[in-house]
C-alpha cells in the first residue's frame, strides 16, 4: 500500500454506504426544508383529529412531573430524562412494559406541558392506531451504492416489527397531541424542541 | 429583499443540500440518527437566516459548516428527536440492510486506519474523499488556512500508507 492512487481509491471506496437519494426520499427532504419554516414560525393552533383507540390497544398510567420512577424500577436513563416533562407509560403488543419520556429545552414550555398532560387523559387522546395504519402506508425504499433500490415498507422483512412498529407510533402520538395541545395553548413551535425517547429495558435504555 | 424571497431563499438551498448533508450525517453517526441531525440543521438555520450567503456555492458551504457544528453538538450531548424529521427517520428504515460493498473487509479496514488518525487529520481526509471537498474547501469548514490543511492532508496520507501497508504485512504474513 504505498502507490498513491491506490490510495486515494481506497479512500474512496472505503466511505460508508448511505441512503441513496431515490426520488421519494428526495420528495421527503424537500417536504422538510419548505416544512421547516413553519416548524420556527408561531402559527395559530391546529384541529386535531381525535378518533379513539382501537379495542386491544394496551395503554397504562399517564405519568407527569418529576421523579417518576420508570416502569421497570431498573431503567438507567440519560440525564436529559431525569426530571421529564412527560412520562407516558404503555405496553407493547408482546406485554413488554415501556415508558416514554419528552424534555422540552425551554423551561416555560415544560411547565405547560406538565400542566397540559396533568389535566389531559393522554391515553384516551393519542391515536396509536391511527398512526400505525400512517407508518404501513408510508413509501419506504431502500437502496445501495450501486443504483439498486427495494421497497422497504410494511409487508416488507425490512419493516418493523409489530412491537417496533407499536413503539414508533406511540412516540408519533405522544408528541403530536402534546404539540397540538401546546399550539393550542399559544406556545410558538420555535419553542418546542424536544428530547424524547422510549425504552423497554435495560440493555435498550444503556444503548442512549 | 422580501420575507417570502428570503424563505424561497433558505428553503432552496436546504432541499438543493439536503441529500448531501444527510450523507454526511450517515456517514458519522448511527443510521436513526441522521435524520434528527438534518432536521437540526434545517431548524437552525432559520434562526440564523440573515448568514445565508446568496450565492449558492457558498451557502452550500455555510450549510455544512453549520452541520459540523450540529455533530459536534450532538456528540457532546444527548440524542435529539425531531418531529420534522419523523417520517425521514422511517423511510430509512429497512436501507441499513442493504447488500454490503464489494469488498466489504478492504473498505473496513481502510475506515479504521482512518478513525486512528487524530481527529483533525481523519476528519480532513473524510471531508476530500468521502464528501468530495476540495482541499482549500475542507480547511474552510475546519477552520483552517489553505497551507495548513494541505500540511495536514499530507501527513494524514503518508500515516494512512503506513498503517495500511502494515495491515497487509500482517495479513500476509
Amino acid at each position: 500500500m504505498t502507490d498513491h492512487d491506490q490510495l486515494d481509491e481506497l479512500l474512496a471506496r472505503s466511505a460508508p454506504r448511505t441512503t441513496t437519494a431515490t426520488p421519494e426520499l428526495r420528495d421527503e427532504l424537500t417536504r422538510m426544508a419548505v416544512a421547516s419554516v413553519a416548524e420556527r414560525r408561531p402559527s395559530g393552533a391546529r384541529r386535531r383529529l381525535r378518533v379513539a383507540l382501537g379495542a386491544g390497544i394496551a395503554t397504562v398510567a399517564v405519568l407527569a412531573g418529576a421523579g417518576t420512577a420508570a416502569a421497570t424500577g431498573l431503567i438507567e436513563w440519560g440525564p436529559w430524562a431525569q426530571d421529564p416533562d412527560v412520562v407516558y407509560a404503555y405496553t407493547l403488543p408482546s406485554g413488554e412494559a415501556c415508558e416514554l419520556r419528552v424534555t422540552f429545552d425551554d423551561r416555560a414550555t415544560g411547565e405547560v406541558a406538565r400542566d397540559v398532560v396533568a389535566n389531559l387523559d393522554l391515553a384516551a387522546e393519542i391515536d396509536v392506531a391511527r398512526n400505525i395504519a400512517m407508518l404501513r402506508a408510508m413509501p419506504s425504499t431502500g437502496g445501495d451504492e450501486f443504483g439498486n433500490s427495494w421497497d422497504t415498507g410494511y409487508g416488507t422483512e425490512f419493516y418493523p416489527g409489530v412491537d417496533e412498529e407499536f413503539d414508533t407510533a406511540v412516540g408519533f402520538a405522544v408528541t403530536e397531541v402534546i404539540g397540538e395541545e401546546l399550539n393550542a395553548r399559544g406556545v410558538a413551535p420555535a419553542a418546542q424542541d424536544a428530547t424524547y425517547g422510549s425504552t423497554c429495558s435495560i440493555d435498550r435504555a444503556n444503548d442512549r | 429583499m422580501t420575507a417570502d424571497a428570503r424563505e424561497t431563499r433558505v428553503t432552496e438551498a436546504l432541499a438543493a443540500n439536503a441529500p448531501d448533508l444527510l450523507a454526511y450525517f450517515e456517514r458519522r453517526v448511527a443510521h436513526d440518527d441522521a435524520a434528527d441531525l438534518l432536521a437540526e440543521v434545517m431548524l437552525t438555520v432559520w434562526r440564523r437566516v440573515d448568514g445565508l450567503p446568496a450565492d449558492p456555492v457558498r451557502a452550500r458551504m455555510w450549510l455544512f459548516v453549520t452541520a459540523r457544528n450540529v455533530l459536534a453538538n450532538a456528540e457532546r450531548g444527548e440524542r435529539r428527536r425531531w418531529r420534522l424529521a419523523n417520517r425521514l427517520r422511517m423511510m430509512m428504515l429497512g436501507s441499513a440492510a442493504a447488500p454490503a460493498a464489494s469488498d466489504p473487509g478492504e473498505a473496513a479496514e481502510v475506515r479504521d486506519a482512518i478513525a486512528r488518525l487524530s481527529p483533525e487529520l481523519a476528519e480532513l481526509i473524510r471531508l476530500v474523499h468521502w464528501e468530495g471537498f476540495t482541499l482549500v474547501e475542507a480547511g474552510e469548514l475546519m477552520g483552517i488556512p489553505a497551507s495548513t490543511a494541505r500540511g495536514r492532508y499530507q501527513r494524514a496520507k503518508q500515516e494512512l500508507r503506513e498503517a495500511l501497508a502494515a495491515t497487509a504485512s500482517a495479513s500476509a504474513g
